[in-house]
């Protein structure tokens, strides 16, 4: 059932992603590399490059939009009448919101890396990685692959967050975006309070370790102990980004199973 | 009277039963000590006026709330995936996505409900003149509602729950709709339709529910009670809903 939610979700939404991303492959992979490379074709890159960064931005705001507004309409309002009465059980309708919205940002994601790369190469920039020897590369590969895991785990927590807050919006009677909205405003600034510093609470942990300069010595350290210290570095922010997604879930889930109040 | 295995086995017929439910919504009570069962074959009239606890009623068996206190079970067991798959739910507010198209609904309804047929569902909407590849934000308001209550009696459900089918529309399409249920539910189920529009429902009900204030006024099959009371349900419930 879960694969089943999931289909229609994309499906429902693939009409607002899939035309961005045709026209950021098509600005970014196409029209700015042959206006870039064409001497007295400057208005045209001017033209594709602010072209280009206008889907970026759009793609930014749309991605916040429809994932606030899929599983806000979708589940929380009169549409939910029809979703919570599926035979399904309420974690697989949020994990069928969740799972395309973080696909989605992935892939959004990827997309501005690999449209951008073309003119970061053409410009002298790139990756240059200097590994001492195999045991290094090793961990620092690792530790790449767990930073990766990460972002997606640290994309679903603030995704979650959303939902949490929307989950507890719907409590009450009246004005429930309004409350939503508020409850993130108060939870953002309660989890700074606590000290847990970061631009948002899924992130907490994520952006205020890379913040305080903690992602840097990280890997100097575990570049210095070789494999297992990025195994070991590797694993703690996959299992903290994780712990921070379920708790986010199991809250978002227990009160869309006791507490649902669709209006 | 009835042995303890005879009830026993009277009681696990039930396909759907309240016991002793109550639902509060804050302070104010929705549901108090609501007690009924409902076997196999039944169509029953959840009857009352705005703001009896119908509705909540029907969402504490569709699982959409959960009870304050007390028991509701369908199929003999509380609100579950499982329950909903056997419970066909007609609700009283429109909540399909009106950006798709008949035919994708009727695809979706297969793909999620076990007990659906496509067939039955492509023939009713065929009948009121419906072409599948309609959006259905592009139907009247009128053709939406009957495309819903078209998939929900395609369903071979164990129990239909039917939250005011015909609130709110015109004289020809409750006609319309009394038939489609009729016509479309499986007899060995049951069909529970709320309203408060007796007179339209009152010859196909055999059962009768009367709601008052979240609690049970009157509740019986719907012969007996005309026979004891000398009345037809419409004045039955006027008597006892006079205000």
């Amino acid at each position: 059932m879960l694969g089943k939610l999931i289909k229609y979700e994309f499906r429902a939404t693939a009409r607002y992603y899939l035309p961005i991303f045709a026209a950021m492959i098509l600005l970014g992979l196409v029209l700015l590399p042959i206006a870039a490379h064409f001497q007295g074709l400057e208005f045209f890159r001017r033209l594709f490059t602010g072209l280009y960064t206008l889907a970026i931005v759009i793609l930014a705001v749309m991605t916040l939009v429809v994932t606030i507004r899929r599983f806000y309409t979708h589940l929380l309002k009169d549409e939910g009448y029809l979703m919570f009465t599926l035979p399904v059980t309420a974690g697989q309708n949020i994990l069928g919101k969740l799972i395309p919205a973080v696909v989605w940002a992935v892939v959004s994601i990827v997309l501005c890396f690999v449209t951008l790369l073309p003119r970061e190469i053409a410009e002298g920039g790139g990756i240059h990685l200097h590994l001492a020897g195999p045991d290094v590369a090793a961990g620092a590969a690792i530790l790449l692959v767990c930073s990766i895991v990460t972002v997606i785990l640290l994309i679903a927590g603030e995704i979650l967050f959303f939902y949490l807050c929307m989950a507890i919006g719907q409590l009450f009677n009246e004005h429930k975006f309004l409350a939503a909205v508020v409850t993130f405003l108060i939870l953002s600034v309660v989890f700074n309070i606590v000290g847990l510093t970061g631009a948002r609470s899924a992130v907490i942990f994520g952006t205020g370790f890379v913040r305080d300069g903690g992602l840097e010595s990280l890997l100097t350290w575990a570049t210095a102990h070789s494999l297992s210290a990025g195994l070991i570095a590797g694993l703690a922010m996959v299992v903290i980004s994780l712990i921070i997604c379920l708790i986010l879930f199991f809250i978002t889930r227990w009160l869309l199973n006791r507490k649902l109040n669709l209006s | 009277m009835q042995s303890g295995k005879e009830a026993n086995e009277m009681e696990q017929n039930y396909v759907f039963e309240a016991r002793d439910l109550s639902r509060r919504f804050g302070g104010k009570r929705a549901l108090e000590g609501v007690t009924f069962g409902l076997g196999p074959g039944h169509i029953a009239g959840l009857l009352g006026p705005n703001g009896s606890g119908k509705t909540t009623l029907i969402k504490l068996a569709c699982g959409l709330i959960r009870p304050t206190a007390g028991e509701i079970l369908v199929c003999g067991s509380a609100p579950c995936p499982a329950t909903k798959a056997e419970t066909a739910y007609l609700p009283d507010v429109a909540c399909l996505d009106d950006r798709m198209r008949v035919r994708d609904l009727i695809k979706m309804f297969g793909e999620f409900y076990a007990n659906f047929d496509p067939e039955r569902a492509r023939t009713l909407i065929n009948d009121l003149g419906i072409d599948e590849a309609d959006r259905l934000r592009t139907l009247s308001k009128g053709n939406r509602e009957k495309v819903h209550l078209v998939l929900t009696m395609s369903r071979n459900a164990r129990l239909y729950l039917l939250d005011e089918p015909i609130g709110g529309v015109d004289p020809a399409a409750r006609e319309y709709i009394i038939r489609t249920i009729l016509g479309n539910y499986q007899p060995e189920s049951t069909v529970l339709i709320s309203t408060h529009l007796i007179a339209d429902v009152e010859s196909i009900l055999d059962y009768a529910l009367f709601l008052r204030d979240g609690q049970i006024a009157l509740q019986g099959d719907a012969d007996a009670l005309r026979e004891s009371r000398g009345q037809s349900l419409d004045e039955l419930f006027r008597e006892v809903f006079k205000c």
